[in-house]
């Protein structure tokens, strides 16, 4: 965060520069002028392309970290209904039922991820209330930070993963700790069979939203 | 009796100490940490606390009320200490008579420095001691000594000060049982200002201050409530009434490195404030990886001893997409040798080991060691030799850097560079011609026309290589838009008019040539550099000199000289000249010590003719960023030197990798003298061999090892 401050300050003098030759014309503000559209705005990953991921073997999803450049995680193995996924830089997630259990290679990583209803079960018993979530971090260590969520139907919309489309249901959860006023929203579109297609998920109080698209499930 | 109801209020919570919840704390929205006081050091509102802001760590803060008006900055060279540079801004007050300053309210520049004595334990409070305004004019002076206790969520502070915040005169000066001197506090400031009077030190009245912090972290809010016991209005020339000792603020934290504050004070006053933050100890910024480069099969390597142009023609490449450029290479029986130079990778372990990862996927298992010469500019710095065996296992994470170093060596060859002799050599086409055009600002804060005076203009920086090591600078500068017209205070100094006449230099030097050199820089002997300069050295003087560097690669001592024929230029900075010559040089040697502190010592000739030395010491912090002070005192007297008695200041290096999610080379550097003054002024010499070969001792390499694989 603190990275912010300089770059914004910036913003002003830097705008007009974007059109012009960055090797030559104020090298140093044009760059940094890059830096601040990945900070203010999402960065984009031009190279995830349906051609791409037809060629990968593997079942694979597209990952986003808060305003990060999307990239793409391939299927390392999957127990039962886990599923193991990795980066070529480096970033682990443990998917469980469509819902991020546990990550490495990230600044906060999410160790431990407990509750008393499956994500699947949740959804489909809409009228649970107060769902009780166990969340356990490293970098700081925390264990068990109790988290409450609630769902809700919000409807049918049409989503489009590279280039593909479905009719998915969109499902809300509101999670909340009271002590650390951490309350956010996690979406999920879900298909008929209650796969997780699509999903917004907030994983730690210390961590931007994760943006996931399956593009290729795994069988 | 007020003081009596907070003093028993704070004694019982004092000592109830209980750390709750830290872990949870950590995962809070905000960090709602330690604050800045109105005068920038951490503190509450108008007191300070024992707190202090991370170790490389830099904070501005602006605080404005009336009649007092406060512009900071702040910075953590050590964990222990913090340091405040400040300018006070005095609105019922004039800077000077009106002919002089016009309507400009007063401004005062001051320095703080407090200094931590002990880290707060399960019982112990955290307990500091500090100086307020010390070696200004002494108009806020205070001293004192504080602690501040955290229970939960609430932070309690309780301090005896002396000087500005001991006015109350609630308690007895407890320095008066030492020696009787401590009885009477002498006012009478230094005119000239810019000395530290160490006989007033916790001398005069006493008072006991005191504060409670209260932390709502899910809210990003803390309160403040204080007992605050200086009294202003017993200055002469203001008139601040206080109708209460206590004042109450709140700050909300945007983030965790910006907040905003509301406060009232004395009973009257309000008072707005905002502090922004950086850390800069680490870089939190995650890097590239090294690319990874797929192995070639043994026959393709094979192929490569009968054609070592293809080889040297594919390595090239290879470097080039990791940004570093191949100079040179010769291509042995069991050994490679290369040449690099790089303008993404500060770090020079970092830039051999992502050579010698490409070197391995390319070459067959006979290639026993990697000698890798690193290049800056045009010199060669350093050779690494690595144990081809040792790294591949490392870089497989079968080893450490560590385990590489027991088998590495390195080495210099300055004198001997490998581009002399390659069998490979990338053909340059001389003269290379390159040049950039960016926007540029200079500044003139404090002065009495206007706190900020300034200039926006286009800088045109080119330069013309002639062959490696001699090139010609030009750097054009083309005025936008300034108030420069408002100046109105020349220069009145005694000794030749070096650098005073900057008013005249920045009014008059629009679209000027701040500087047209030819450069010529060489190794004659193992470490030892020369430089040589001809043409208008900078902005304000044209000549020519040169300059030794001795930098005994496996030693932490570097030896310096310098030695110039300069003659003033016109305020136009164009072509002409005025009748002001000077000879000027330095005896230089720099060291380092421990915890990254380095100091650098000259003594020799300055511009105006004064003979003295210079101290300039400095912390560099692991990521890179770099905190310094320096002073020049030289044979000149007080009087003769003027304001501030003798030269001093300070500045700072942040590396713009901390900002960006790629390596990149370049610092930003922001250095500030309080006063321009002709005393103990140096020639600004772009280009120093210092600043090029600094970070080249084998020290320095092997600080920076760890990067070997990263």
């Amino acid at each position: 965060m603190h990275k912010k401050f300089i770059s914004i300050s910036l913003l002003s003098s830097l705008i007009a520069c974007s059109s012009l030759d960055s090797n030559r014309i104020a090298p140093g503000y044009v760059e940094a002028f890059k830096s601040i559209q990945g900070l203010l705005f999402s960065a984009e990953n031009k190279d995830l392309t349906p051609q791409l991921v037809q060629k990968i073997p593997y079942a694979t999803l597209i990952l986003k970290i808060g305003k990060g450049a999307p990239g793409l995680l391939i299927l390392e193995s999957k127990k039962r209904e886990r599923t193991y996924w990795v980066s070529a830089d480096g970033v682990f997630i443990v998917i469980e039922d469509g819902r991020i259990i546990q990550t490495a290679g990230i600044e906060n990583n999410l160790k431990r991820y407990v509750s008393n209803y499956s994500l699947t079960h949740s959804l489909k018993n809409l009228d649970i209330l107060n769902a009780i979530n166990y969340y356990s971090f490293n970098r700081p260590i925390l264990n068990n930070l109790k988290v409450k969520s609630n769902f809700k139907k919000v409807g049918m919309e049409q989503v489009t993963i590279l280039s593909k489309t479905r009719n998915l249901t969109l499902y809300e959860e509101t999670i909340n700790n009271e002590y650390l006023g951490w309350s956010r929203v996690n979406k999920y579109w879900v298909d008929k069979d209650n796969y997780v297609w699509k999903s917004r998920q907030y994983i730690s109080p210390k961590l931007p939203p994760f943006y996931i698209e399956v593009t290729k499930k795994p069988t | 009796m007020g003081l009596r109801v907070f003093l028993l209020g704070f004694f019982l919570i004092f000592f109830l100490n209980s750390k709750t919840f830290a872990s949870l704390d950590d995962y809070f929205p905000y960090k709602v940490g330690p604050t800045s006081a109105n005068y920038g050091n951490t503190g509450l509102l108008e007191t300070p606390n024992a707190r202090f802001m991370e170790p490389g760590a830099l904070r501005f803060s602006f605080s404005s009320s009336y009649p007092l008006e406060f512009t900071s900055l702040t910075a953590t060279p050590f964990s222990w200490m913090e340091a405040t540079y400040r300018y006070t801004e005095i609105k019922n007050d004039n800077y000077g008579p009106s002919s002089y300053s016009r309507n400009q309210s007063d401004k005062d520049k001051a320095f703080d420095l407090k200094i931590r004595l002990l880290r707060e334990g399960y019982i112990l409070p955290e307990f500091a001691m500090g100086l307020r305004d010390a070696g200004g004019t002494g108009k806020f002076a205070s001293e004192y000594l504080v602690a501040t206790k955290g229970v939960g969520s609430l932070d309690l502070t309780l301090g005896i000060a002396t000087g500005g915040m001991g006015s109350d005169d609630n308690i007895k000066n407890p320095f008066t049982d030492i020696s009787d001197r401590f009885k009477v506090r002498n006012n009478d400031s230094d005119t000239q200002g810019g000395g530290l009077n160490i006989n007033s030190l916790f001398t005069g009245k006493a008072a006991l201050f005191g504060g409670l912090e209260y932390s709502l972290k899910r809210y990003g809010l803390k309160f403040m409530l204080e007992y605050d016991t200086s009294n202003p209005e017993k200055s002469p020339s203001r008139e601040m009434k206080v109708q209460s000792r206590f004042n109450a603020g709140i700050k909300y934290f945007l983030s965790d490195t910006l907040n905003f504050g509301v406060a009232f004070e004395r009973g009257h006053q309000f008072r707005l404030s905002f502090s922004l933050k950086g850390l800069f100890e680490k870089d939190t910024l995650t890097k590239p990886k090294p690319k990874n480069v797929i192995a070639l099969s043994n026959k393709q390597m094979e192929s490569f001893k009968d054609n070592k142009d293809l080889f040297y023609r594919s390595l090239n490449k290879s470097l080039r997409d990791e940004s570093i450029f191949l100079q040179a290479a010769s291509y042995n029986d069991d050994s490679l040798d290369l040449a690099i130079a790089s303008n993404r990778f500060s770090s020079f372990p970092r830039a051999a080991g992502r050579s010698a990862r490409i070197v391995s996927a390319l070459t067959p298992q006979e290639i026993t060691k990697i000698n890798v010469h690193s290049m800056n500019g045009d010199l060669e710095v350093a050779i690494f030799t690595l144990d081809r065996l040792e790294y591949d296992q490392a870089a497989n994470y079968v080893g450490s850097p560590s385990e590489v170093l027991s088998n590495s060596k390195i080495s210099s060859k300055s004198n001997k560079p490998l581009f002399l002799e390659a069998d490979f050599k990338p053909t340059v086409n001389f003269p290379e011609f390159t040049w950039s055009l960016s926007p540029s600002l200079k500044h003139q804060i404090g002065g009495p026309e206007g706190f900020y005076l300034g200039a926006l203009s286009l800088k045109l920086d080119s330069s013309v290589k002639f062959r490696r090591n001699l090139t010609f600078y030009t750097s054009l500068d083309f005025n936008v838009y300034d108030t420069f017209s408002e100046f109105n205070n020349p220069s009145q100094s005694k000794i030749p008019h070096v650098r005073s006449d900057i008013q005249d230099y920045l009014k008059e030097g629009k679209n000027s040539i701040q500087r047209m050199q030819l450069e010529y820089i060489f190794s004659p002997y193992n470490d030892l550099f020369v430089k040589l300069d001809l043409g208008y050295l900078e902005e304000m003087f044209g000549g020519f000199g040169g300059e030794i560097l001795y930098r005994p690669f496996s030693n932490d001592s570097v030896f310096g000289l310098t030695t110039y024929k300069v003659k003033q230029r016109s305020f136009d900075q164009r072509f002409s000249f005025k009748e002001y010559t000077a000879s000027t040089g330095h005896l230089s040697y720099y060291q380092d010590f421990i915890y990254g502190i380095s100091g650098h010592f000259s003594v020799g000739k300055y511009l105006a003719g004064d003979k003295g030395g210079t101290v300039d010491l400095s912390r560099r912090f692991k990521s890179g960023f770099t905190l310094g002070v320096f002073a020049t005192k030289t044979n000149l007297s007080k009087e003769m030197f003027g304001e501030g008695s003798f030269d001093k200041g300070f500045y700072f290096s942040i590396p713009v990798n901390l900002f960006y999610s790629d390596f990149k080379t370049g610092n930003i550097s922001f250095g500030l003298h309080p006063l321009t003054k002709d005393g103990g002024a140096f020639l600004n010499r772009p280009h120093a061999l210092f600043g090029i070969l600094g970070d080249t001792k084998k020290s320095t390499l092997l600080r920076d090892w760890d990067d070997l694989l990263d």
